[in-house]
């Protein structure tokens, strides 16, 4: 694991209200804070989610305690829908990491001075029996990337909060760091400044 | 001179009261008194709550916990203090303005969830306090300080809107029935769920003199003016609709026992410790 | 969860909810409420952990049935909350007027926000101490993390029943609606100030006189005390004041129900300095705009800006000793503020000309962002 004491990682999910995408960013932020000791703040658009239009959802992962929590440009997006991918193309960091479903999302996005990584997460999602567990395939795929948590560190967070369908979504969150290992060859050390 | 044996009952140091010659307020906290002495209740446990106005002002004068002074929002106190200790009694002594103008939706509340309380409603049909003016329950037609041409609008029909809301005992008498009126005080009081007993009282000072035309001196007249304009409710149907317009129909109208907001939280919560 | 229901240890927490788990920590157990988004997830959560504490929780018919709901629960020995925001915060006033009278100790959480959007704001800055007709004080704390959404309502709870006092907490939209790192320590390690009790023979029993700092001790309903409890002008016994026979009794009863918090206004400020040693600027900031305050006054000092920081989390009664000693020392002060301008003004009459006091102000739903902070201290404009 790749340890650096002044990391602080902001990840920005986007999609539709029902995907999961705050769910996903629920998950990540008790896996850093309460597997990991280390801080997080996690914002969201509210309303929205709950009746089917867009879904953002904004994360802060760092090592050290958090002052500030406005996300002003995002080191990592998670994008699940078209709108997403151009609302939110602007707010990703130069040379940060568009990781987007490939099943959902068919257009390319426009600025060349980023990474795109295409995970194809509805898609595995429905061929396990789930399409509700994209969001876990892609939040598998950024944990792979980014390394900002721990593989275990999710396993133990989703035990926490999803007990009862537990399996499902840790399978589906390995199957997504799989889907990540075959594109990006490896880890990506320089995704930090 | 011995002092009368409901003295007691009185809080030391706060008389003379603030009513007008004549008015029913102190007769309604007599028939209060009376009804608790017959009950012989623990008073330490009673808790009168009071509004704002005339009638409101009643508790301010009772020898128990009391409180009072802010506007129709008696039964919203009572719903915090009964859901927080449910040994203790609580009995709302509150006016037509106060529970039924700016207080109206927490008292139809309360009786739609049979919150355990008394309400003890003195209905002088105008605004005592503040010096006449027209109430939800002034007649129509009636000339008051903002009615000058006559009001337009209908009055409420208290017991029907109680027994609408939720309210499992309702009960209408006027200050001219004193025995009957301590009956069924004590009948609310004993009641297990939202009690409601409606007191028509007299208002010399606005009332009298606005709408019946009784001289401010006569408060008498104005008393036989309302026992002689009631009539039980088993008595209603000798009279046509419009006969019964111009009366006070008096009576126990509606009892059941239902259970109680308290009784479901009681329920609910041996059901959350299992 | 221990026996009696109460969390503890590391969570990754809503700030409505961590609000929601200090209260109970504190001893809540009576919550009326009235949704309203954005502070729902209060009202949702207490209505399923108040019967697992033991408590009791209503959803009330509206605001004023809420405040006022709470007001009979602590009268009746419970230490009780309600929440609401900015619009329900309106229809409260009058219950925080009453509470404040009758020196009845309750908590009220506000999480401001604009109208349409849900967003942030400080516009009701004001009003949580000056919204209610009558003389009155309230206590007002601000909290600006997950933590302080947590320990703050801890504190407003004890405050509240060591002034007998209404204590407003603020979380503002964006706090309430975040999650994050949220420690709850063990039950026995955390401060938990109850009301006085009455003590002796009811008839010897005085509801309304000052006892030790100020505060009365208070008796609830049921311990045979009798106690009367009126809005209107009251003496020691409670009975409605004669101003012929008692013709100082207003001002006796006024002075005692606000000089209990304002003569204690230094035991109240809560507040945090940084960089202030050798400061000739300071930005002064409560709520999320000290997120951004902080962040500037780091980047500034970077850019050779002599700059400090104030976090003020008691807002009311202003700190007005700390301020002081703040203009006294630089030669401006930044405040930075989600509205039009208001607590600004209480800076600037705090600092008696010290220093030169600049508003920044900004009510679109957004905080500041450090550079619009930075660009006033460097002394441009917009």
């Amino acid at each position: 694991m790749v340890i650096n004491m002044s990391r602080k990682t902001c990840i920005r999910f986007g999609g539709f209200g029902g995907q999961g995408i705050i769910t996903a960013s629920i998950v990540l932020g008790h896996a850093a804070v309460v597997c990991e000791g280390k801080d997080a703040v996690q914002t969201q658009s509210f309303g929205q989610q709950a009746r089917g239009g867009e879904c953002k959802s904004e994360i802060i992962i760092s090592d050290t305690m958090i002052n500030y929590y406005t996300m002003e440009k995002a080191d990592v997006q998670v994008i699940m829908s078209k709108p997403a991918l151009e609302r939110y193309l602007d707010g990703l960091r130069l040379g940060g990491c568009l990781i987007i479903d490939s099943d959902i999302v068919v257009s390319k996005p426009k600025r060349k001075d980023i990474q795109v990584v295409e995970i194809p997460a509805t898609s595995m999602a429905a061929r396990m029996g789930k399409k509700l567990v994209a969001n876990m395939v892609m939040l598998g795929a950024l944990i792979e990337k980014t390394e900002v948590v721990a593989e275990e560190s999710l396993q133990k967070a989703i035990r926490d909060l999803f007990p009862s369908v537990a399996e499902i979504n840790i399978k589906a969150a390995e199957e997504g760091r799989k889907l990540m290992k075959l594109r990006s060859g490896g880890k990506n050390a320089n995704l930090h400044k | 001179m011995k002092p009368h044996p409901n003295v007691k009952f009185l809080r030391k140091g706060v008389l003379p009261h603030q009513f007008c010659p004549g008015c029913g307020c102190g007769q309604v906290l007599n028939y209060l008194i009376y009804a608790m002495q017959e009950l012989n209740l623990d008073m330490d446990k009673v808790v009168l709550l009071g509004g704002v106005g005339c009638n409101s002002r009643i508790p301010v004068y009772m020898n128990t916990e009391v409180v009072h002074g802010t506007h129709g929002r008696t039964l919203a106190w009572a719903t915090g203090i009964r859901l927080a200790n449910p040994e203790l009694k609580v009995i709302v002594v509150t006016g037509d303005g106060d529970c039924v103008s700016i207080g109206t939706n927490h008292f139809v509340q309360a009786a739609r969830r049979n919150l355990d309380v008394t309400v003890i409603l003195v209905n002088n049909g105008i605004f005592g306090m503040t010096g006449g003016q027209a109430a939800p329950t002034t007649p129509l037609g009636s000339r008051t300080s903002t009615s000058p041409m006559g009001s337009m609008e209908n009055a409420f029909d208290l017991c029907k809107l109680a027994e609408t809301a939720g309210a499992t005992y309702v009960s209408r008498w006027t200050t001219a029935h004193p025995r009957s009126a301590i009956r069924s005080i004590k009948k609310g009081i004993e009641h297990k769920g939202f009690s409601f007993i409606e007191m028509v009282s007299q208002c010399p000072t606005y009332f009298g003199r606005y709408v019946l035309k009784i001289p401010i001196e006569k408060p008498l007249e104005y008393l036989l003016w309302l026992r002689n304009n009631s009539i039980t409710k088993e008595k209603t149907s000798q009279l046509s609709d419009e006969e019964l317009k111009e009366k006070i129909v008096v009576g126990d109208f509606f009892e059941k026992r239902a259970q109680t907001l308290i009784e479901r939280y009681q329920k609910m919560e041996k059901e959350v410790r299992v | 969860m221990n026996k009696s229901g109460e969390i503890s240890g590391t969570h990754f927490m809503l700030g409505n909810h961590a609000i929601v788990e200090g209260a109970i920590a504190a001893g809540c157990r009576y919550f009326a409420g009235y949704p309203i988004t954005p502070a729902s997830e209060i009202v949702e959560r207490m209505s399923r952990r108040m019967p697992e504490v033991g408590g009791r929780f209503i959803q009330m018919e509206d605001e004023m049935g809420a405040i006022f709901s709470v007001i009979g629960a602590s009268l009746a020995g419970a230490k009780a909350m309600t929440a609401t925001a900015s619009a329900g915060f309106n229809y409260m006033q009058e219950g925080i007027g009453l509470a404040a009278t009758i020196e009845v100790p309750c908590v009220i959480v506000d999480v401001p926000r604009t109208r349409q959007d849900i967003q942030p704001t400080e516009s009701d800055i004001m009003q949580v101490k000056w919204g209610a007709s009558g003389d009155y004080e309230t206590i007002c704390l601000v909290a600006s993390s997950i933590q302080e959404a947590f320990d703050l309502t801890v504190e407003a709870f004890n405050f509240a029943e060591k002034y007998r006092n209404p204590v407003v907490l603020i979380s503002e939209a964006n706090i309430s609606h975040m999650r994050g790192r949220l420690e709850i320590p063990e039950r026995n390690r955390i401060k938990v100030v109850n009301r006085k009790p009455a003590t002796g023979p009811p008839e010897d029993y005085l509801p309304f006189r000052a006892g030790e700092n100020g505060v009365p001790a208070m008796s609830s309903f049921g311990e045979g005390y009798r106690v009367l409890y009126t809005h209107n002008p009251h003496d020691e016994r409670g009975r409605i004041l004669n101003v012929e026979a008692d013709p100082d009794g207003y001002e006796k009863l006024y002075d005692k129900i606000c000089g209990k918090i304002t003569r204690d206004t230094d035991e109240i400020a809560r507040f945090e300095t940084r960089f202030l040693d050798d400061a000739d600027l300071a930005v002064v900031s409560y709520g999320t705009e000290s997120s951004s305050a902080l962040e500037a006054v780091i980047r500034a000092r970077s850019e050779s800006i002599k700059a400090g920081y104030v976090k003020l989390t008691t807002v009311w009664p202003v700190p007005e000793r700390l301020l002081r000693d703040v203009a006294e020392k630089v030669e401006k002060i930044i405040v930075p503020e989600m509205n039009m301008g208001k607590y600004v003004n209480e800076v600037k009459r705090v600092s008696c000309g010290e220093a030169d006091v600049i508003p920044l102000s900004k009510n679109n739903g957004e905080i500041h962002s450090p550079e619009e902070i930075l660009k006033r201290m460097r002394g441009e404009s917009g």
